[in-house]
């Protein structure tokens, strides 16, 4: 235990000094602090254009059209499209304005009930045509009836019908939690990417650099990959944490600005109990992908050949993460309910279920005894993988020919 | 102490390394271990300080089986390697603390030898900065640290240039001086001749010869004679001597011929035959082989 914590103090000393990791982080904090407070820097430009405009009835941007008939007269138009509608005088000048980008869509009015829309590419969310398809159907059912002797006036008033709506959630609303949890999910997911690279890299740089047997023979293994593991691992949550708390200074400091949905959607949900359920589980989580990547470190003799060695793992990390981001859409599905109780996915899905519904307790000691009984089997078995793989110089030991090795060693 | 290394054996994919290899080494005493690439030195040191276990076979400190933790040692491994990005000092009060030193004596002994290597001016530096014998320095200072009672150098000499070469075996003598158990392995035998009080030769995964470097020496140049004559080269005489003279090996190398006396030949009876030959004596001597000499003769000169 005691060279556990000296391994610890000098590969958190030795990655905290790391240039790299300096620059990265203070390069993220800039970045989170500029960017929570874009609401703040948009509330200084829209001050200044807000000069009072008479905005029409309906937007439909950069538009122009075409009367082919006499079925609607300009004026009739402009009540909707307001008196500054571009009108071109014929189909080719609109066609003409279309191509040459003056305009982005182009209406040819050809009868009361038909058009032609002209563009030059077809976004997938374009709304003009809708747009103008309604303001026709309208012009047309106040004509239809004024015909009956009706005042449209009086239909308008009496389609409009406010319906309240009094909701009780008794669980929880996957609305507020929604954006915190996609946030720390990216977080966690960037983390054990990050953090497990920077793990295995140590370990087959140890090897490489032919450190590892001074190494062994000065410690006990065990030491060595859990006190470099938990230095990792510790110098991850430092870097994240540094982070992060830059984005809430800039978050507060610029709250005010926010719109409501967002921090609803941001803190709206957040608890203690929530805090502390992602805690656990991010910590036993990334623990546990860590002396994955501790393990298949060591099973590489060259620093460029961990890339190859950690992808098994990277995909698998991927694969949680996917049933994670899913579910973050579909809280209540049964993927997330497996990929809860999966200690290779738990890490990320238990937090997001927490987040959007009510876990029953039971659940949620159940996958944490998994998750932390996983932990401590892969923390037992990369220990035995480290010491098999630390002298194995040459080529490179696959993780299932390593545990082979291990069952034949035990056999022995 | 006495390290007794018993009756050894270590095999790789079944092919087997180690037969049987057994010596013993006692301190106070220099034990070369030495042998050519390949011999079997590093495994076996390697099962010594238990980076693998051997397949069969003791080690015995003082009666006691030997259990590296209980003891303070010393281990420069055949390949070297430290923390490329790490200043010296750093690693150096590092591995100190890992052996068990507390963070003041690590610092002392850190430094002391960083001092005593001439390194000071580099104690804050990265060791990539440092030039290759530097770098060398650094890793046998890293096997001196803690004041270690057993010191196990497995090549030591290798990739040293002479100076360095001089201040590692002064540091070696020092050590066997106060009483340390040292053992070095060489296949560098010019390197360790003058302070080897005892050797070990190991020979694809052999003991071929153990034992006081001194009496092997004595016992190999038993009944052998040099002999050079101012009248005549070492091939004329070589030639002369086998026409005149009965009851005689004769070898040479660069210095002389080197006869070995047969049957019940006698120094005086060779000495009154070469007078009678007319041959006028540059040199009669008692022949004392060289450690290169005694590798060669026992590994065979064309793998030496």
């Amino acid at each position: 235990m005691h060279n556990t914590w000296k391994v610890f103090m000098f590969e958190l000393k030795s990655i905290l000094h790391k240039k790299s990791v300096v620059i990265t982080t203070l390069v993220m904090c800039a970045f989170f602090l500029i960017a929570t407070s874009v609401p703040t820097i948009m509330t200084l430009f829209d001050s200044k254009s807000n000069t009072p405009t008479e905005t029409p009835a309906v937007d439909i941007g950069n538009s122009g059209f075409f009367l082919s008939s006499d079925s609607f007269s300009e004026t009739e138009l402009a009540a909707y499209f307001g008196p500054d509608m571009k009108m071109f005088d014929s189909e080719v000048s609109l066609r003409e304005a279309v191509v040459s980008g003056t305009i982005d869509s182009g209406f040819v009015i050809q009868d009361p009930t038909s058009y032609k829309s002209i563009v030059k590419n077809k976004d997938m969310y374009s709304v003009s045509a809708q747009m103008v398809s309604s303001v026709m159907q309208k012009i047309n059912t106040d004509r239809n009836l004024l015909a009956v002797g009706i005042d449209p006036a009086k239909v308008d008033k009496a389609s409009i019908v406010n319906i309240t709506v009094n909701e009780e959630i008794l669980g929880k609303d996957a609305n507020q939690s929604f954006l915190i949890s996609y946030i720390l999910m990216f977080a966690v997911y960037m983390l054990v990417i990050m953090y497990g690279a920077f793990v295995s890299t140590s370990v087959a740089r140890e090897k490489d650099s032919r450190t590892m047997e001074i190494l062994i023979t000065s410690t006990k293994p065990s030491a060595l990959i859990v006190g470099k593991v938990l230095a990792n691992g510790c110098a991850g949550l430092i870097q994240f944490g540094v982070i992060l708390t830059a984005g809430f200074i800039g978050y507060f400091a610029n709250s005010a600005n926010y719109p409501t949905f967002i921090r609803e959607m941001l803190f709206g949900g957040l608890s203690l109990d929530a805090i502390f359920i992602f805690l656990i589980f991010t910590a036993s989580g990334y623990l546990l992908y860590l002396f994955i990547y501790a393990s298949l470190g060591s099973l590489v003799s060259k620093v460029e050949d961990v890339g190859s060695s950690v992808t098994p793992v990277t995909l698998l990390f991927m694969v949680a993460y996917l049933v994670a981001s899913l579910g973050l859409n579909m809280p209540n599905s049964l993927m997330l309910r497996i990929g809860s109780f999966v200690p290779f996915t738990a890490i990320l899905a238990m937090p997001i279920r927490y987040f959007l519904t009510s876990v029953p307790l039971i659940e949620l000691l159940i996958s944490l005894a998994l998750m932390i009984a996983t932990t401590w089997l892969l923390a037992v078995l990369s220990i035995r993988i480290y010491r098999l793989g630390s002298l194995s110089y040459g080529n490179k030991l696959s993780f299932v020919k390593a545990i082979k090795l291990l069952l034949n060693e035990k056999k022995v | 102490m006495i390290l007794e290394i018993k009756q050894l054996n270590k095999s790789f994919s079944n092919k087997q390394v180690l037969h049987d290899v057994s010596f013993t080494i006692t301190s106070g005493k220099a034990m070369g271990f030495l042998g050519r690439n390949g011999a079997g030195k590093t495994t076996t040191i390697r099962a010594l300080m238990d980076v693998f276990k051997a397949d069969s076979g003791q080690f015995i400190l003082d009666g006691k089986p030997f259990v590296t933790t209980d003891y303070r040692v010393g281990y420069l491994p055949e390949e070297r390697g430290l923390y490329a990005k790490e200043k010296i000092l750093d690693q150096l009060i590092y591995f100190s603390m890992l052996r068990g030193a507390t963070k003041k004596e690590a610092k002392t002994s850190a430094e002391y030898w960083i001092e005593r290597f001439g390194l000071t001016f580099a104690k804050n530096a990265k060791l990539e900065t440092l030039s290759k014998g530097n770098q060398q320095k650094i890793q046998i200072a890293q096997s001196l640290l803690n004041d270690p009672e057993i010191l196990i150098l497995d090549e030591p000499f290798s990739g040293l240039d002479p100076v360095n070469a001089q201040v590692l075996k002064d540091v070696i003598v020092e050590s066997i001086a106060k009483g340390k158990l040292v053992i070095f392995s060489s296949h560098q035998m010019n390197y360790v001749e003058e302070f080897c009080d005892e050797i070990a030769l190991i020979e694809n995964g052999e003991i071929v010869l153990n034992g006081n470097l001194n009496e092997i020496k004595k016992e190999m140049g038993n009944r052998r004679l040099r002999l050079a004559a101012v009248n005549m080269s070492a091939d004329q005489l070589k030639e002369l001597l086998l026409s005149k003279i009965t009851d005689i090996g004769i070898e040479h190398d660069s210095h002389s011929l080197i006869i070995e006396l047969l049957n019940e030949k006698t120094k005086h009876n060779l000495l009154q035959d070469c007078l009678n030959c007319g041959i006028d004596i540059d040199l009669f001597s008692g022949y004392e082989p060289s450690l290169n000499d005694i590798f060669v003769k026992k590994v065979g000169a064309e793998n030496a």
